[in-house]
């Protein structure tokens, strides 16, 4: 599988733009971080693809430091120009031989297109980009490839103008950034485990980026409807005032309950919390990934590709995990000992209720925008492989994944449950955030950590041996269990001490209820049986769905208001 | 007068620290408490407790007849707070501070809000985290008062601030108070401020009320003297109502509590003059509590 060597130069290109909008010193330290690993990447890849290293280089430079990009881009054509002439290399760095001419050919294109985007993002000429990248699938195909890699460039564009956006206007709001930095983090991560994991060809994963960058297109449209009309510019009171210029305050519509008004003061937070999520997320998926995919790992090419895909896998991790701390230096915060409700809040008329309702309200929305994107982009995959589609075209050369109605069903499940994952991590989070207790975000670390090394075990392991898969299933059990015993017991203390009614509690472990029955008719509908059984799938997805933390947070908040 | 906030016998320790020891204070409405003390005295833990978010270990805090931890949004409602440390939200502007506080106060009133800005001359498009100290101690004051809340908490208003904040401040306090007769509770370390506020003084020490009545009543009831012997006098003078003393040989300077009268009669059983005799400020006042006596009889 040489679907990793793609995702590696876009991971650094979202490093690199996260450097951008997070000015401040995690944004250097992630700076920091992006030059180094390009460095170690480079050496790693130097001796079998000039090209995709350079390409990566380029990239990364680029989006770090504008001007030397410029500098960097012309050797690198100059670079391609030399690899180019010689193809025997870049049939051996592939090493799929014949059987893969597509990813073959994409690998160098790819990397133009890359490139290309980049040119765009210093010299602003989106003619070129155009042009470079029609010209390239031209080159590479027919004239039904330049089309399509007419379309990457032009949603490239629209990306990259989405970037120019949030990077160099005034927007500072706190919808458009997070939502910015889930796009890209959607495109730089999500892209290798998704591929890895269906296993998508090299041209498949190219085309999952053309549908991500499709859906990127409306955030553009906010971004820059953001920077018209929004947020308006800073005027400096003393001299706009002097020169007769100071504009009116906006008379804005008062909100109309309170639950309005922590939803909207909220958003930023939950933005952020979204961020380090779905990061979060995309890194145990890669882990899991990998620790299930270890043994099988390059088995496709040569000794020399199977250590380099390892090595590939393993700097991700790295470059992942460096994202993470770089783009979310409030989630850090959150396992200080001493966090505590933030005093601007404990100060005003709230209640316990209010608070929490607002908090699982808005949770559940920013996890519901967050992962949207990712449902539209599978619609733009699907739609990209329909037979009237003239992306279509080239249907027939590929070798897909998707072949049935119930593949992509079960492929729309699991994003489904994703989403209700990222919900129940959001929400934990913010409970533990609440609370002032650290020990409820890391928990969900434990969870997924056992997760990966369960996955892991049981691929790996002899099919015979059942303890490792009967242990799991149990432990499953148990903490569903657990979860029912802490729910009723906190539901009884909340009544206890008037933050809530029983009739809340009833309402409440309704929708809990139909919740979990609507997600377990949906996998017996339409969940085969994978990597997990039944007897693991049931009481894991059940245990995604929030109830136990619903009741606990009024009273952790209570105990955190009046110390 | 009704009493708009009650403390009662309240003890409040922190692990093995004791922050609160006994306390107990009436605030009356329409009238303005002065709390002053020392640094860790215990001034920000009194006020904690009005707000409610600190539970006393023993005794009663009652504010507007509700216990604040109990029932925190409709005593919560009725409150405006100012506190010394920075807890305005950075990322927000000054206008969508002012619309974040209309969504939780029906009472808000915008008209208000923009006067009190326009006289702040607070930029109201800047993120409050760009803003100086002071311009953020004016957004701040604009928030708890545009409500118009019948009861207004300050803590440490003017800390750290410049001269002409702290007058921008202090003129919009007077004026509410002057004009709308609301109940304040100001805890300071600027004694000038709770001399031209308070109606009545509450002086914390060490975690208890080392002195608590109407600031007139105060400074008729203490005098600043100086004391002069014939011959040099090395022991420290002690007599009846003596608060503080500082001195040595033939002058002393003291702050006592009494009459003008009592405290001739002490002098002259002492063998001294009293000179320089006049009612103390309440500066002086503070330092001669805040200081030890050194076995003086009260």
């Amino acid at each position: 599988m040489r679907s990793a060597t793609l995702p590696y130069p876009s991971q650094l290109m979202a490093v690199g733009a996260m450097g951008r909008l997070f000015l401040d010193r995690n944004g250097k330290i992630l700076a920091g971080t992006v030059g180094l690993i390009g460095l170690m990447h480079l050496l790693g890849r130097i001796s079998t693809n000039i090209g995709s290293t350079a390409g990566t280089l380029a990239v990364m430079m680029v989006t770090t430091f504008d001007l030397a990009g410029i500098v960097i881009l012309s050797l690198i054509f100059i670079l391609r120009q030399a690899n180019a002439e010689a193809p025997q290399s870049m049939n051996g760095s592939i090493g799929n031989g014949s059987s893969y001419p597509v990813a073959m050919m994409t690998l160098p294109v790819a990397d133009g297109l890359l490139i290309s985007a980049q040119m765009f993002f210093t010299a602003l000429s989106m003619g070129v980009v155009i042009l470079v990248t029609a010209g390239m699938g031209w080159l590479a195909f027919d004239k039904s490839g330049a089309l399509i890699t007419c379309q990457v460039g032009i949603c490239l564009i629209c990306f990259t103008l989405c970037l120019q956006a949030v990077c160099w206007s005034r927007i500072r709001g706190p919808l458009v950034k997070p939502f910015l930095c889930t796009v890209l983090m959607g495109f730089s991560l999500m892209g290798p485990s998704v591929t890895t994991i269906l296993g998508h060809t090299f041209t498949q994963f190219i085309e999952l980026y053309v549908g991500l960058t499709l859906a990127s297109i409306p955030l553009a449209v906010i971004g820059f409807r953001t920077a018209r009309h929004g947020y308006p510019p800073k005027i400096d009171i003393d001299v706009a005032t002097k020169a007769g210029q100071r504009r009116e305050v906006p008379k804005l519509v008062p909100f109309k309950s309170k639950l309005q008004t922590l939803l909207w003061s909220d958003r930023r937070r939950h933005g952020q919390a979204a961020i380090w999520v779905t990061g979060f997320f995309c890194f145990s998926f890669s882990l899991i990934t990998l620790l299930i995919h270890w043994n099988t790992l390059g088995t496709y090419g040569t000794p020399q590709d199977n250590i380099g895909d390892r090595a590939e896998w393993l700097i991700g991790l790295v470059i992942m995990s460096c994202f993470l701390l770089g783009s979310a230096p409030r989630r850090v915060d959150l396992f200080m000992p001493d966090r505590r409700i933030n005093p601007f809040l404990a100060t005003r008329p709230l209640s316990g209720t209010d608070v929490t309702r607002s908090l699982f309200v808005c949770s559940a929305r920013t996890g519901l925008i967050s992962w949207a994107l990712l449902v539209l982009t599978l619609f733009a995959w699907c739609s990209l492989h329909a037979p009237s589609s003239p992306f279509g075209l080239r249907a027939g050369s590929l070798e897909f994944n998707f072949q049935s109605q119930q593949q992509i069903l079960l492929t729309a499940t699991a994003v489904a449950w994703l989403l209700v994952l990222i919900w129940n991590a959001l929400t934990l989070l913010l409970t533990a955030e609440i609370s002032g207790n650290g020990a409820i975000g890391m928990s969900f670390v434990a969870t997924l950590a056992v997760i990966a090394v369960q996955a892991s075990v049981q691929h790996n392991a002899d099919p015979h041996s059942a303890i490792p898969y009967e242990l799991f299933t149990v432990i499953l059990w148990a903490a569903l269990g657990s979860k029912l015993i802490l729910a009723g017991v906190a539901a009884a203390n909340g009544i206890t001490r008037g933050l809530f009614r029983g009739r809340e509690v009833i309402l409440t472990f309704g929708v809990w209820l139909a919740a979990a029955v609507v997600m377990l008719a949906a996998k017996n509908a339409c969940c085969p049986p994978m990597l997990f059984s039944s007897a693991q799938l049931t009481p894991g997805m059940i245990l995604t769905i929030p109830l136990a933390r619903i009741f606990v947070a009024p009273i952790s908040l209570e105990w955190n208001r009046h110390q | 007068m009704n009493s708009i906030v009650q403390l009662d016998h309240v003890t409040r320790s922190f692990g093995s620290k004791l922050a609160l020891n006994d306390v107990s204070l009436k605030v009356d409405q329409g009238t303005v408490l002065g709390l002053v003390g020392e640094n860790g005295s215990g001034k920000t833990t009194i006020l904690k407790h009005v707000l409610g978010l600190l539970k006393p270990n023993t005794g009663t805090v009652s504010v507007f007849g509700m216990d604040p931890a109990r029932q925190p949004v409709p005593v919560l409602a009725q409150i405006g707070y100012l506190s010394e440390e920075d807890i305005l939200p950075g990322w927000m502007r000054g206008y969508e501070l002012q619309r974040y506080m209309q969504g939780f106060y029906p009472t808000w009133d915008q008209e208000y809000a923009d006067q009190l800005a326009k006289e702040f001359r607070l930029d109201l498009y800047a993120k409050l985290s760009t803003l100086s100290k002071g311009q953020r101690a004016r957004a701040g004051l604009m928030a708890a008062l545009a409500y118009r809340p019948p009861l207004i908490v300050l803590d440490e208003p003017s800390s750290g601030l410049d001269p002409i904040v702290r007058h921008d401040i202090l003129s919009v306090i007077v004026r509410t108070i002057a004009e709308e007769g609301r109940t304040v509770i100001l805890s300071s370390h600027h004694l000038a401020e709770v001399d031209r506020l308070a109606d009545n003084v509450a002086l914390v020490k060490n975690g208890e009320i080392a002195l608590y009545d109407a600031l007139d009543t105060l400074k008729e009831e203490h005098i600043t003297c100086t004391l002069v012997y014939e011959k040099a006098n090395f022991s420290m003078p002690i007599f009846k109502g003596l608060v503080s003393i500082s001195g040595s040989g033939r002058e002393w300077t003291a702050l006592s509590k009494g009459t003008p009268e009592l405290l001739r009669e002490e002098a002259e059983r002492l063998g001294a003059r009293v000179i320089d005799q006049r009612s103390a400020s309440l500066d002086e006042i503070f330092v001669g509590y805040s200081r030890p006596t050194h076995g003086a009889s009260r």
